[in-house]
């Protein structure tokens, strides 16, 4: 279409989808930007100048926000209940699913697993507070491990059966005839080979684990086990009224994930579209 | 021990740690919600066994009513500006425009951050003292629409929306540009060839050819909407009463505030079943279609 001459209309209509384009991204982007910028003021520079570039950058804003506010706890607190609860999902669905797709199939257990989907995770919270009361786990993080864990797995299992079912048969025979047995063929080969639906899997189980708030307010109490966004709905609270530190706070807290969805992206999008894609 | 059994014994042992997590975690707690919601249950004392009492009870509970209509209006706000915007930037994206990676990476981002870091930065936007919103406005010369947006009882519930709208178009964006990628190339060549114009050929020959993924997108916005939460929860607690509150955060309300766990189960099970009949039903329809 490029080589040939166009109409000034449709040199009109491209500059108005650029323009349009623009502006939306100018929607999505400027918010986070009055944020960043106003976590570097102070509440009088907010108030006089909100749209400004701040004057003198107060960075000590962020040193109060971690340490003052214990932002700093709660990250930690995030970061190992994520950590911990990828781990774990990631090697229990891929033997699961290594075995539903390659060694046993049953389409029985494909549809149990497939379920949770479906489910929505307030349908859990109140028997979840009971069972974690039994087990002793009461305001514990392994509580939250758990259930994170357990709210993950069908969409894991979903996303981890479609690369396992593309991995050729023939890896398998071969090793077999190399005198492997099955435990081997999954640590040395499947895992290594599906590497690219654990990636998926971790990131929005990753996710999905640090922007929770609904598991984190049932099961969580105590303010030193808080994570961080529960320590972030606390700031609105407590920090109601220095705005710089508040946003400092908010900066700080969506750092990780906005790093993340920049340096894996192609994971983020594949699994949160995932759901979608199946139909 | 035969290879057979030896087999079957490795398989079990593999699947064992998942379904054992599922099944305890998952599975049962949704069971069990589906019996306390039969019950009249403080979460100390013992459960009484009182039948379908509490459904009776919600039935005739007008502030269950506020807030369903809240999430209805959630659905019905969801699909209206949802739907068309994603579908009209996925459909701009898709049309030979230079940056279109870039785009749909910035249109993406708010997704991925968690709905209570949204919501702070709203009420920030919405704060009356620095009131960012408000200062737009009169900018733009529409000072006289300023106003308290989340004690406004007119602006308040679309004050809450607004975050959660926003938030997720970016999702519909990517899915549907996903979709538009994978419509034949040929077929839209064709239809412009034949005289169709841009608009007629995107209504009659594109959409058509993507009904499963708009089916997609409205049972994510249905059951996005049956699950809010944090927008309303942060924001305004809900409040006043039950004014901003969505059906997930009466549940929330009813079990942990008020400690009325019975209640809270059978508001719980009719947030599953709706989700679960809208869900089926859409698969339905659209599989009905195919046929």
């Amino acid at each position: 279409m490029g080589y040939f001459r166009r109409s000034w209309q449709s040199r009109i209509a491209v500059l108005c989808k650029y323009v349009f384009l623009i502006l939306a991204a100018v929607v999505c982007l400027y918010p986070f930007l009055w944020v960043v910028l106003s976590s570097l003021k102070d509440n009088s520079e907010i108030y006089r100048d909100p749209f400004g570039i701040p004057v003198s950058p107060m960075f000590e804003n962020y040193a109060k926000a971690w340490k003052g506010a214990e932002v700093g706890r709660n990250f930690l607190n995030s970061m190992t209940v994520c950590l911990a609860t990828l781990v774990i999902l990631v090697i229990i669905t891929a033997m699961g699913s290594y075995i539903l797709t390659r060694v046993k199939k049953s389409v029985i257990l494909d549809t149990y697993f497939s379920l949770g989907i479906m489910i929505p995770i307030h349908a859990l919270l109140i028997p979840s507070v009971l069972i974690f009361k039994n087990l002793h786990l009461t305001d514990n993080l392994l509580s939250l491990v758990i259930m994170y864990a357990a709210v993950n797995v069908s969409f894991s299992m979903f996303v981890m059966n479609g690369f396992m079912k593309g991995i050729p048969k023939e890896l398998d025979e071969a090793a077999t005839i190399d005198g492997c047995g099955k435990g081997q063929i999954f640590f040395r080969i499947i895992m290594p080979v599906a590497k690219p639906g654990i990636a998926t899997v971790a990131t929005l189980a990753f996710l999905n684990c640090w922007n929770d708030l609904l598991m984190g307010l049932v099961l969580i109490s105590s303010p030193q086990k808080k994570t961080l966004a529960l320590a972030i709905s606390a700031l609105k609270g407590s920090y109601a009224t220095q705005y710089g530190l508040l946003c400092a706070g908010f900066v700080i807290s969506i750092v990780p994930v906005m790093l993340m969805y920049l340096l894996f992206q192609k994971q983020v999008i594949a699994g949160m579209t995932a759901g979608a894609v199946k139909g | 021990m035969s290879s057979k059994k030896k087999e079957n014994l490795f398989a079990a042992g593999f699947l064992l740690p998942v379904f054992v997590i599922y099944t305890v975690f998952l599975f049962l707690p949704l069971v069990n919600t589906a019996f306390y919601s039969l019950t009249k249950w403080n979460g100390v004392t013992d459960k009484v066994f009182t039948g379908i009492k509490n459904y009776q009870e919600l039935f005739y509970n007008s502030d269950y009513w506020i807030t369903f209509r809240n999430t209805v209006k959630l659905v019905v706000i969801t699909l209206a500006i949802q739907i068309p915007v994603g579908l009209l930037l996925a459909y701009l994206l898709y049309i030979k425009t230079k940056g279109a990676k870039l785009f749909r990476t910035v249109f993406f981002l708010p997704v991925v951050i968690a709905p209570v870091a949204i919501s702070l930065m709203f009420s920030l936007f919405y704060n009356s003292e620095i009131g960012v919103f408000n200062r737009i406005l009169e900018m733009m010369g529409l000072g006289r629409f300023q106003t308290n947006w989340l004690s406004n009882t007119k602006t308040l519930l679309y004050a809450v929306m607004a975050p959660q709208v926003w938030q997720y178009i970016g999702l519909y964006v990517t899915i549907f540009l996903g979709a538009l990628q994978s419509v034949p190339e040929e077929l839209v060549e064709s239809a412009e060839i034949d005289g169709a114009g841009k608009i007629r050929t995107f209504f009659y020959v594109v959409l058509p050819q993507i009904t499963d993924f708009t089916n997609i997108c409205i049972i994510l916005c249905v059951t996005g909407s049956l699950k809010a939460f944090e927008h309303s929860w942060i924001m305004t607690g809900g409040g006043p009463g039950v004014r901003s509150a969505y059906l997930g955060v009466y549940m929330y309300k009813t079990a942990f505030v008020n400690s009325d766990f019975g209640t809270g189960s059978a508001i719980t099970m009719t947030i599953v079943a709706l989700s679960l009949v809208i869900t089926v039903l859409l698969k339905s329809i659209s599989a009905f279609r195919k046929e």
